[in-house]
C-alpha cells in the first residue's frame, strides 16, 4: 500500500449503493405529475411515408399528445452531428443553422431505418402510450434497402439522403498514399486481408432514458437524462435543436449505468421529452427497454477494410495501407462520422516504425441504426486489421511472430514520435510491455507442449499476440477543430473548501462507471494530505457547475483530473500566502505538508487545512489582498492527446468436434501512465478486455435483407456471461506521459483496442488459417476445422 | 413492458384451472420464464392468464415404487435437488446454468414447446415419463414423446418418471454455444445392458429450431451391439440425419446434426466411463 493516497487502491465509493440498487436512475425518477412518452419507430427499413392517422392514437384513453414531424416544423431542428471529419468529399444532410447536420428529431417524408422514429405519444401511463403508439397507422411505400457501405456507394443503390449523393458521407485519407504504394510495390514480401470488422450492439446494462421538464413561469427546460456529457448536451439541444437562451436549460445526468460511448450522443428523445413537457404541461418521462435499444441507441464497429502490409525476408515491416468502408448506418450521428474515419485511420500503425502508411475510409449512409463510438472505438478495428496483418507477415516469412514484432517496434528512445499519419506519439517503452507479455504468458517452449498436451484432448491450442497504441484523452481543443470537431474538448474543475475543512470538487466531466467519486477524491486528498473522505465529488448537473465536456475518449482523469489538480494547487498556494501573512513571515518560510502549514519546528506558527479553512471562511484580520474562503475554478486543455499502449496476448483452446473456442488465458499487460486508482482500473481492464473478448467471440449485429435486425433482444443475441470471463494475467508498465501534471495516460477503454485482435490471432493460429472474421461462433470455427479436415484428407488421397 | 390486457385468475385446482383455460382460450403461468418474455415482446398475447402458484396439487415430489411422481410446478431447482430424483434428471435440471431461472422454471412448463432445445424434456424422455394432463372434465395420462408432440390442452398436473435400474445406464450431455447459455442441443440416453452387450436403449433429442419438439430416438442401438465407443458411433451416424433438424438464425441443420450426434456419443462415453468406474 503506497503511503500516498493518489494511486493507493480504495474501494470506489459508489460502488456500494449501486451494488445494492439503492442508487437513482433515469428510469427510478418520478416527478409529481410526470406523463409518459412512447415512441412509434418504422416498420420498415427504407420507405417514403405517405401519411400517418393519428385519429386512433389520439382517442385512446390517457392520451395526452402525439406528435409527428409536421408538428415539429420550426419547433425542434434536426440533431447537429459535431465531428465533420472532411476529406476529398464530405456530404450531409443540412440543417437549418448551417452545421453540417443532422437527423430529424421525427422522421418526415421518408424513413431510413427500422426502428426510425415516426411519432411520439404521451399519456398517463407508459402502457398508454405503448399502446397507443401501436395504434398509429403509419402508410409507407417501400423503397429498396441498402444495409452494406460497400454496397451503398455503388451505381444504382438506393439513395437515402437528397443532400448526399451516392450515399457517401466523407472520402477520408490520411498518410502517404504514393509513398505507400511505392513501398508495396517495391516489396520482397506484400500480404492482404479483406476484414470484415462487424457490427455490434452496444449494451450498457442500463438501457438509456430522459425525463423533461418545464417551467412556464421562468420558461425553464430541465432534462435529466442517461448522459456521458451533460454540459455538451445542454449546449446542442439549447443552441442548435430547440433555439432556446442557453439559460433556460438545465441538464442533470443521475447515476448512469454503463454507457461505452453510447450516451454521449444526442438522441430525438431528449429534444422530444422537453418539447412535450412543454405542449402537455407536465413533466414528460421515456425510459428505454432492452429490446428498444437494440435500435434507438447508437451501434458500434461495422468497417470492411481491405489491409495491406509490406515489408522484408529478414522481417522489416515497411508499409501498411488500408481502404475500409465504414458503414455509418441511417443518419450522421453526434460524432459517428469522426469515429469511423479519424480515429481508426490515423491509428492503423500501431506500436510499429512503418516507413509509409495510408489510409483511406469511405463512409456511406446505410437502412442501418445509426453508428457511434464504442469503447475503443477506431482504435479496435485498426488493431484488429493491423495484427492480423502481422501475424500474416509473420507466417509468409516464417518468422516466430513475436519476434517479427519486436523487430518493428517504435524504439523507445524515438519519443516524441510521428506515426506519419496524424498521431504523435508522446512516450513508451515497447519492447517493455512485449517482453513482459511474454514472459508472463509462458511463451516459447511452454505453448509447445501445452499445445501437444491439449491436442491429446481433442482440443486445438492457438496462441494471439496483439499489440496496441490507442491515441486517448481527448483533446487538445484547437487539435480537435482541426480534425473537424465542433467544440472545445477541455476539462474543467471547481474546489470549494468549506468552513469545517470538507470540500466539495464539482467536475466537468461525468460518471458512468468510472468511480469518478473516488478517483478525483484521491487526487485532491493527496494534494493537501487530508482524508479523501472529506473530498465529496459532485458532477453531471449543469446548474451552478463550470462548464465541462464530459466523458469519452478515456479523457476524464487524464484531462479532467489535471483541472481537478491545478484546482487544489492553486488553494494550496493561497493558503500558504495566508498562513505567511498570518505569522508574519516571508512565504518562503513557510511550508505545507501532512495536511498542515506552518513554520517547520514551530508548532505555534503551524495551522492544519481544516484551521485555514475556518480562517479564511470567517476573514478576520486578513490582509487585503486576501480574498475570503477557498474557492477556485480550473480549466486543463491538454497541449495533446496522449498515447496508452500495451501488448495482450491470448490462449483459447477450441473442442475438435463442436468448434467451441474456450479462452483458457489471458494476458495483459498496459501502459496507461500513472494510475490513480489501481483497483479501479484494473476494473477497466478486465471489462475492457472482456468487451474485445465478446465480439471476437459471440457479438454481430446481423440484419436480414429486409433491415431488420435479426437478434432483435437477448434471448438470441449474445453477450458475455459471468462464465465468459477469461482467466486473466495482468500486469502493467507505467511510463508517464509529459502532457498532463499527473502523467496519466487514457485507461477506461484501451484494453478492449487489441483485445479482439488477440483472440483473432489466436483462433486462426488454432486453426491454420490466413483468416476467419469474427464472430468465432462454434458453429463457424466447425465449419473451419472441417474445410481444413476436407483439405487435410485431399492431400492425403493425392499422396497415395 | 407488457401491453396487452387479458384476464388473471389463480385458481386452487387445477380442474378449476383447465376449466378457465378452455373458457377463456387462456394461457398458464407457471414460473414464467418463458412465458413472460413471450408476453412483453408481444408474441404472446392470450386474452387470459391462469396462474397456476397456488394450485397445492402440482407440488410435490414423491416416490412411488418403481417411479418418482413430480408435480408440474416443481421447480428445476427443486428437481435439482431432491434425492428420490433420479440423479440424470437432476443432472438435466443442473444443466440450466442460469441459477434466477432454476428458481422460477418449472417442470410443466419446461415441456411446453418453445421453438428452443431444453436440458430437462430429452432426460425425460429417455427415461420413460408419462404426463398426467388435467382437462375440463377429464383427465388424460400420456407418455412424454406424445405429450411433447402433440401438445394437448389442459394443465399438465404431473409426471411420473421410471427409476432405471441397476441395469440401465443414464447420461446427458448439452451444447451451448456458450457456456453459460441455453442449449443449442441437449440429449440423453438411457441404455439398458445384459452384461457387456447394450440392450435396450432410449436417446431423448431436443436440438431447438422452429418447430423443431424434443423427439424419442428409440428404434436403434436395440440389435444387442456391444457398447465400445466405435460402434456408438457408427450407429448414431446411422439414425441422426440432417433432414429431421432445422436451420434457423442459432444454426444450420447439418450443424445440429452433427452436434447430436456428437452429444449421443459424449453421453454413452460417459455411461461406458461410469460402468467402468463402479466396475458394472
Ligand atoms: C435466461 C434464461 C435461461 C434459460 N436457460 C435454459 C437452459 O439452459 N436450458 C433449458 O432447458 N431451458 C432454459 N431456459 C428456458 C426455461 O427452462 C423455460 O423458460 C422454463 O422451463 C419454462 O418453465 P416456466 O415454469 O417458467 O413456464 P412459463 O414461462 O410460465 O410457461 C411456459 C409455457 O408453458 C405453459 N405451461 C406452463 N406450465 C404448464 C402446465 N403445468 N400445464 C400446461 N401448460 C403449462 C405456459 O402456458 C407457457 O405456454 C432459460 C430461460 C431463461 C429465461
Amino acid at each position: 500500500m503506497p503511503d500516498r493516497v493518489l494511486g493507493a487502491a480504495l474501494k470506489a465509493r459508489e460502488d456500494v449503493g449501486q451494488l445494492r440498487g439503492q442508487a437513482t436512475y433515469v428510469a427510478d425518477l418520478a416527478p409529481p405529475g410526470a406523463a409518459h412518452m412512447a415512441i412509434a419507430g418504422s416498420e420498415q427499413a427504407h420507405a417514403l411515408i405517405r401519411g400517418i392517422d393519428t385519429s386512433a392514437a389520439e382517442a385512446m384513453q390517457g392520451v395526452l399528445a402525439v406528435v409527428t414531424a409536421a408538428d415539429l416544423d420550426g419547433v425542434l431542428m434536426p440533431l447537429p452531428c459535431i465531428w465533420v471529419p472532411g476529406g476529398t468529399e464530405s456530404h450531409f444532410p443540412p440543417h437549418p443553422y448551417g452545421v453540417p447536420g443532422a437527423r430529424p428529431v421525427l422522421a418526415g417524408d421518408r424513413v431510413r431505418y427500422v426502428g426510425d422514429p415516426v411519432a411520439a405519444v404521451v399519456a398517463e401511463t407508459p402502457e398508454q402510450a405503448a399502446r397507443a403508439a401501436a395504434a398509429l397507422r403509419v402508410e409507407y411505400e417501400p423503397l429498396p434497402v441498402v444495409l452494406r457501405a460497400d454496397e451503398a456507394v455503388r451505381d444504382g443503390a438506393p439513395q437515402l439522403h437528397d443532400t448526399v449523393p451516392g450515399n457517401l458521407n466523407a472520402r477520408w485519407t490520411c498518410g502517404d498514399r504514393e509513398a505507400a504504394d511505392a513501398a508495396i510495390e517495391a516489396a520482397e514480401v506484400v500480404v492482404e486481408l479483406d476484414i470484415v470488422n462487424q457490427r455490434t450492439v452496444n449494451s450498457p446494462i442500463e438501457p438509456r432514458g430522459c425525463v423533461g421538464a418545464y417551467d412556464p413561469r421562468t420558461e425553464e427546460y430541465t432534462l435529466w437524462a442517461s448522459t456521458q456529457s451533460p454540459h455538451n448536451h445542454r449546449f446542442l439541444l439549447a443552441a442548435l435543436v430547440l433555439g432556446i437562451p442557453f439559460t433556460k436549460l438545465r441538464v442533470i445526468a443521475p447515476t448512469v449505468g454503463g454507457s461505452f460511448g453510447t450516451k454521449g450522443y444526442l438522441y430525438p428523445d431528449m429534444a422530444l421529452v422537453l418539447h412535450l413537457a412543454k405542449v402537455t404541461g407536465r413533466p414528460v418521462k421515456w425510459s428505454d427497454s432492452r429490446r428498444g435499444l437494440m435500435t434507438s441507441t447508437v451501434q458500434g464497429r461495422d468497417q470492411r477494410q481491405h489491409a495491406t502490409l509490406a515489408g522484408t525476408r529478414d522481417g522489416r515491416m515497411t508499409a501498411v495501407k488500408c481502404v475500409a468502408h465504414a458503414n455509418l448506418g441511417a443518419y450522421p450521428s453526434t460524432i459517428g462520422p469522426g469515429v469511423a474515419t479519424a480515429l481508426m485511420g490515423r491509428s492503423i500503425t500501431g506500436m510499429y516504425d512503418f516507413q509509409a502508411g495510408f489510409c483511406e475510409v469511405t463512409a456511406a449512409f446505410t437502412n442501418t441504426v445509426p453508428l457511434g463510438a464504442q469503447r475503443g472505438s477506431g482504435r479496435a478495428e485498426a488493431m484488429f486489421m493491423l495484427e492480423r496483418l502481422v501475424d500474416r507477415f509473420a507466417d509468409e516469412i516464417g518468422m516466430d511472430r513475436a519476434e517479427v514484432r519486436r523487430r518493428n517496434l517504435v524504439p523507445a528512445d524515438a519519443f516524441p514520435y510521428d506515426n506519419g499519419l496524424g498521431w504523435t506519439y508522446d512516450s513508451g517503452d515497447y519492447a517493455a510491455a512485449l517482453d513482459r507479455a511474454l514472459e508472463i504468458a509462458g511463451h516459447g517452449a511452454g505453448t509447445a507442449e501445452r499445445r501437444a498436451e491439449a491436442r491429446a484432448r481433442g482440443r486445438r491450442l492457438g496462441v494471439g499476440i496483439a499489440g496496441y497504441v490507442a491515441v486517448c484523452g481527448v483533446g487538445p481543443s484547437t487539435r480537435m477543430s482541426k480534425e473537424g470537431m465542433l467544440g472545445g474538448t477541455w476539462e474543467s474543475a471547481n474546489l470549494r473548501v468549506h468552513p469545517t475543512g470538507e470540500m466539495t470538487l464539482t467536475i466537468g466531466s461525468s460518471s458512468t462507471g468510472q468511480s469518478h467519486e473516488t478517483v478525483f477524491a484521491q487526487i485532491i486528498a493527496d494534494e493537501f494530505g487530508v482524508d479523501p473522505a472529506t473530498v465529496e465529488v459532485a458532477h453531471s448537473d449543469t446548474g451552478g457547475s463550470p462548464y465541462g465536456q464530459g466523458t469519452y475518449g478515456s479523457r476524464s482523469f487524464s484531462v479532467g483530473g489535471p483541472a481537478a489538480l491545478a484546482a487544489a494547487r492553486t488553494l494550496k498556494a493561497k493558503i500558504v500566502r495566508t498562513a505567511a501573512a498570518m505569522f508574519g513571515v516571508a512565504e518562503d518560510d513557510v511550508v505545507y505538508a501532512d495536511g498542515a502549514v506552518g513554520v517547520p519546528g514551530d508548532p505555534e506558527r503551524t495551522k492544519t487545512f481544516a484551521e485555514m479553512a475556518m480562517v479564511l471562511w470567517y476573514d478576520w484580520d486578513l490582509p487585503r489582498d486576501v480574498e475570503a474562503t477557498l474557492d477556485a475554478t480550473s480549466y486543463f486543455d491538454p497541449p495533446d492527446f496522449n498515447y496508452p499502449f500495451g501488448v495482450h496476448i491470448a490462449e483459447v483452446e477450441i473442442d475438435e468436434e463442436t468448434g467451441a473456442v474456450e479462452v483458457t488465458r489471458y494476458t495483459a499487460v498496459n501502459d496507461v501512465g500513472r494510475i490513480g486508482n489501481p483497483l479501479v482500473v484494473r476494473g477497466q481492464f478486465e471489462g475492457s478486455i472482456l468487451h474485445g473478448v465478446s465480439q471476437a467471440l459471440m457479438e454481430e449485429a446481423r440484419y436480414g435483407d429486409d433491415g431488420r435486425l435479426l437478434d432483435p433482444d437477448l434471448r438470441s443475441y449474445r453477450l458475455p456471461h459471468a462464465a465468459d470471463v477469461p482467466f486473466f494475467q495482468l500486469d502493467q508498465t507505467v511510463t508517464p506521459t509529459p502532457h498532463n501534471e499527473l502523467g496519466a495516460k487514457g485507461a477506461g477503454e484501451v484494453a478492449t483496442v487489441p483485445a479482439a485482435a488477440a483472440i483473432g490471432n489466436a483462433v486462426c493460429d488454432a486453426l491454420g488459417v490466413a483468416h476467419l472474421d469474427m464472430p468465432y461462433t462454434p458453429e463457424k470455427v466447425w465449419r473451419a476445422l472441417a474445410a481444413d479436415r476436407g483439405a487435410s484428407t485431399g492431400k492425403e488421397a493425392t499422396r497415395s | 413492458m407488457i401491453t396487452s390486457s387479458y384476464g388473471f385468475a389463480a385458481p386452487r385446482t387445477a380442474r378449476e384451472a383447465a376449466a378457465l383455460l378452455a373458457r377463456h382460450g387462456g394461457m398458464a403461468l407457471a414460473g414464467g420464464q418463458t412465458l413472460v418474455a413471450e408476453l412483453a415482446t408481444g408474441e404472446a398475447a392470450p386474452p387470459f392468464l391462469v396462474d397456476l402458484g397456488r394450485i397445492e396439487s402440482l407440488r410435490g415430489i414423491e416416490p412411488r415404487g418403481g417411479s418418482v411422481r413430480i408435480g408440474a410446478m416443481t421447480t428445476l431447482a427443486e428437481l435439482a435437488a431432491h434425492r428420490a430424483v433420479p440423479p440424470v434428471l437432476a443432472t438435466a435440471a443442473r444443466n440450466v446454468p442460469d441459477p434466477l431461472v432454476r428458481n422460477r422454471a418449472t417442470v410443466g412448463g419446461s415441456l411446453r414447446p418453445s421453438g428452443r432445445a431444453s436440458d430437462l424434456a430429452p432426460a425425460l424422455l429417455a427415461l420413460g415419463a408419462t404426463v398426467h394432463v388435467t382437462g375440463a372434465d377429464s383427465a388424460v395420462t400420456l407418455p412424454a414423446e406424445e405429450y411433447l408432440a402433440r401438445s394437448p390442452a389442459g394443465v399438465l398436473s404431473a409426471v411420473d418418471v421410471p427409476v432405471p435400474g441397476p441395469a440401465d445406464g443414464c447420461a446427458v450431455a448439452r451444447f451451448a454455444d456458450r457456456p453459460a447459455r441455453p442449449p443449442l442441443c441437449a440429449v440423453a440416453v438411457r441404455a439398458t445392458f445384459a452384461g457387456d452387450r447394450l440392450g435396450a436403449c432410449r436417446i431423448g433429442v431436443s436440438a431447438g429450431g422452429p418447430a423443431q419438439r424434443p423427439t424419442l430416438l428409440e428404434r436403434s442401438l436395440e440389435r444387442g451391439g456391444d457398447a465400445s465407443p466405435d460402434t456408438v458411433r457408427g450407429r448414431c451416424a446411422e439414425f441422426v440425419s440432417a433432414a429431421g433438424f432445422a436451420t434457423d438464425g442459432a444454426a444450420s441443420a447439418d450443424y445440429r446434426a452433427h452436434l447430436v450426434r456428437t452429444l449421443v456419443v459424449r453421453a454413452f462415453d460417459r455411461i461406458a466411463a461410469r460402468r467402468v468406474r463402479d466396475g458394472g
